[in-house]
């Protein structure tokens, strides 16, 4: 065990551990949770030079205050949420040493909707069937609350909770979320085989994402009439598998997704632009475009490469 | 067990399609396969055997979908057919309430299908159910067996489901181990726990097991556990 670290002495209304996922139990229905937003994720850990498996806190709406116990070295990147420590404005996208007794408070998102808190050292988190990652429709976990101690760990390159020199995300990493009146393009790899008629009426829709959404899916709203499929024999899901149920309008399947599902499958959202996705605002527009499954392949590979996930 | 084609879905993931939906000795032979195959494909890091399906998802540093999509039919010429599953000589019981009360869809069935909710009742637990696969949610056993004359199409969008409801969506049922967004057509509920993380095995369902559902009173319903 490490330092106490962190008292939260205000949840955020959605905020709880996440980690890279739980992988291997899916035959027996357990989802894999994971950071929705993985680029802003990997970015809170390796600003810390944490192993990239270490368990951050997810921010969901925002409006979260901490108190330090201890000296530690924070990350936060993800949505904006107007970051201060005892009153003095901290970038986002980058770290910052907050010292015993002082404050560390976050507005609600103002751009983008899941922030993301590392700690040098990484929190630590009860493992359940290999990972920290907290699905609550599993019953794996909890939300935070006001009161819970986040314990600092030791699990660092280069000594135990050492406060280092504070680093930002090159700005060229730094997504911005901000798409107000703006059309937010995701890219889609079409099945091979699927009839013309499908792809083509998901290319030309504009789809709302809807005030719906959660951990386990983006709910679309479609400014437009989609072909009605028929339900499939239950298989298993991907992460980014675009479902269409015969209502008319399509989910993106993300983390704590169900491991097997038996609506239409039309098409999956490229894995570097799942980030995008999770980040934008109910009520944001979008619109789908293709690309091949080699194109989305390459992207991925080189995001893995990056972070070594 | 042949294959009939292979779908990739991601950048990780494909799916391996078998045989005939309704072939109930083929859904047991993918769940063997699936077990066979865990631990024998290079970077594979998920293997959830479906009803009809085979889906991996696997490391895109250690493998790729061809080199998956290779291994899997490498793996399938030393798959021995026929052999035995685990714990699928027991029949597990599981009582269900059915009653609108606890069932919204029960009314609906009954009259769609021309049936009185008796009858319903009775078609839906007089049958030996066989667990074609365990997914969608911890402890959700997709079982294969029902009755032609109870299959019905899933609801047109998912709604909230309560922990426990028997669902029927086409030709299978299930019971939901806990409240989830669903779109299967309720015709029950199930006052029994399904899915812990601390108990051992943490699910009692076995893929090819059997399960038979046990029509119970108001009563035994509320003493068993169950939430009208």
């Amino acid at each position: 065990m490490g330092c106490s670290g962190l008292r939260v002495i205000r949840s955020a209304p959605v905020m709880m551990f996440q980690d890279l996922g739980r992988f291997g139990y899916g035959h027996l229905g357990v989802s894999q949770g994971g950071a929705l937003d993985l680029h802003a994720y990997c970015w809170a850990n390796y600003l810390l030079g944490n192993p990239m498996n270490s368990a951050c806190v997810e921010i969901g709406v925002g409006n979260a205050v901490f108190l330090a116990l201890e000296d530690v070295m924070i990350s936060i990147t993800g949505a904006e949420m107007n970051a201060r420590v005892d009153g003095v404005e901290v970038l986002n996208w980058g770290s910052h040493v907050v010292r015993r007794g002082q404050t560390l408070k976050l507005g609600y998102a103002r751009k983008g909707s899941y922030g993301y808190l590392a700690v040098q050292g990484g929190f630590c988190v009860e493992q359940v069937l290999g990972s920290g990652s907290t699905v609550v429709r599993n019953d794996i976990g909890r939300l935070l609350v006001d009161g819970d101690e986040l314990v600092v760990g030791e699990n660092v390159q280069g000594g135990d909770c050492q406060l280092r020199e504070a680093k930002l995300t090159p700005s060229r990493f730094i997504t911005d979320y901000d798409l107000v009146g703006e059309v937010l393009v995701i890219r889609v790899v079409f099945p091979v085989g699927q009839e013309r008629g499908v792809s083509s009426a998901l290319l030309d829709t504009v789809f709302r994402v809807s005030s719906e959404s959660d951990r386990m899916g983006r709910n679309l709203i479609a400014e437009g009439e989609l072909p009605v499929l028929d339900g499939i024999v239950s298989e298993g899901i991907s992460i980014g598998c675009i479902q269409l149920p015969p209502g008319g309008n399509p989910i993106v399947l993300l983390n704590d997704r169900q491991t097997q599902g038996g609506y239409a499958k039309v098409g999956n959202v490229a894995r570097v632009d799942l980030p995008l996705l999770v980040q934008a605002r109910a009520n944001t527009r979008l619109r789908f475009v293709a690309v091949s499954h080699e194109v989305a392949t390459e992207e991925w590979v080189g995001f893995v490469r990056f972070f070594g996930l | 067990m042949r294959i009939e084609r292979v779908e990739y879905h991601s950048e990780t993931t494909l799916s391996i399609y078998f045989g005939d939906v309704e072939d109930s000795a083929l859904v047991v032979e993918i769940a063997r396969f699936a077990e066979f195959a865990r631990d024998g494909l290079r970077g594979v890091v998920e293997v959830v055997a479906c009803a009809a399906s085979l889906f991996l998802e696997f490391d895109v540093l250690k493998s790729s979908v061809g080199d998956v999509e290779k291994g899997v039919y490498g793996l399938l010429d030393d798959f021995v057919m026929g052999g035995e599953v685990l714990g699928n000589d027991r029949v597990l019981e599981l009582p269900v309430f059915y009653d609108s009360e606890v069932a919204p869809d029960l009314l609906m069935l009954a009259d769609h299908k021309g049936l009185s909710v008796d009858e319903v009742v009775e078609l839906h637990s007089e049958v030996v159910y066989s667990v074609a696969s365990l997914g969608f949610a911890p402890g959700f056993a997709y079982l294969s067996g029902l009755n032609p004359r109870l299959a019905i199409s899933r609801m047109s969008a998912p709604k909230r489901v309560a922990k426990g409801s028997v669902g029927i969506a086409d030709v299978q049922t299930a019971v939901y181990p806990r409240e989830s967004p669903g779109g299967w057509v309720i015709v029950g509920n199930c006052p029994v726990s399904l899915f812990d993380v601390d108990a051992d095995p943490i699910t009692p369902f076995v893929v090819g097991g059997g399960v038979k559902f046990r029509s119970i009173c108001r009563d035994e319903f509320i003493e068993l556990g169950g939430v009208v």
